[in-house]
């Protein structure tokens, strides 16, 4: 195999992993949005 | 067919809660928590008010705290001198936990700060293990190994009046285990529960005790805290 298809394997597979990642980071600022703007509300 | 509970004013189906109590009976013994995270949340579902939902649950983690604590100390897996220590910051952070208890629900928002305490433990909880287990999952990926020291000393690791645990076979400050059980014993005390599912991480990660000592004298531990808060429920 050449060793560019390679880089071109490894480069997709990083930007799988990224895509994956930056995923997983927007649920979880979702998420601790959606509990700090509700205690907000609720002492409110 | 509902049962009526007269002090807590709701109706509960008596059979729901025989099988939830044993299956957190269960998970109680095996990972030496007293199952009060577990349980109250599950009262709170039931429709149980969270104030009686806590002071109930203390009363239930003392009885499996007993129960199991029991059986490790038959099988010489308890530390006492370190629980003991613990129990001491625990008397401490209950009592101040118990205080502030008695605060909110004065200001009738009791059961507002106990959704909300749940609700943040967890999600914090929550939030720390899925990023623990993605970055083992990249690690693993990447076949990264990782040499990690034989001790790794924080700032707790330097503070004095240093005593010796020898069952756990450490030489460490008291203020750790103190500083510890305060904390553990003011949470325990809002959310109604043992303490445990915070304390046995806080035993194996920070006091770095022998993982087999842990569920036993954490149980020992939770012994004492849900005594007091079950003492302060009555009165």
């Amino acid at each position: 195999m050449h060793l560019s298809n390679i880089k071109i394997i490894n480069k997709i597979t990083e930007a799988k992993a990224a895509i994956i990642k930056t995923g997983i980071f927007m649920s979880l600022a979702a998420y601790w949005g959606v509990i700090l703007v509700g205690t907000f509300i609720t002492f409110n | 067919m509902d049962v009526f509970l007269p002090i807590a004013q709701v109706f509960v189906n008596p059979i729901e809660i025989l099988l939830l109590s044993a299956i957190v009976g269960v998970l109680s013994g095996l990972f030496g928590v007293g199952g009060g995270f577990l349980m109250t949340p599950f009262l709170i579902f039931l429709g149980v008010p969270p104030a009686y939902a806590v002071a109930n649950e203390a009363n239930n983690i003392l009885a499996t705290s007993v129960s199991g604590s029991t059986t490790h100390y038959l099988k010489n897996t308890l530390d006492y001198k370190m629980g003991f220590m613990i129990v001491i910051g625990g008397t401490i952070g209950t009592t101040l936990g118990i205080i502030t208890f008695s605060y909110f629900k004065d200001l009738g928002k009791i059961d507002t700060v106990i959704s909300l305490a749940y609700m943040y433990i967890l999600a914090i909880i929550g939030t720390l293990m899925l990023v623990e287990s993605l970055n083992e999952i990249d690690r693993a990926k990447r076949n990264l190994v990782v040499k990690k020291k034989l001790h790794v000393h924080y700032w707790i690791h330097g503070l004095p009046l240093r005593m010796r645990f020898p069952k756990s076979k450490l030489y460490e400050s008291i203020f750790t285990p103190i500083i510890i059980g305060l904390l553990v014993g003011f949470i325990a005390a809002i959310m109604g529960i043992g303490g445990a599912f915070i304390l046995v991480p806080a035993m194996i990660y920070i006091i770095k005790m022998p993982t087999k000592l842990v569920p036993g004298t954490s149980l020992f531990v939770t012994i004492f805290v849900s005594v007091i808060v079950t003492f302060f429920a009555f009165i």
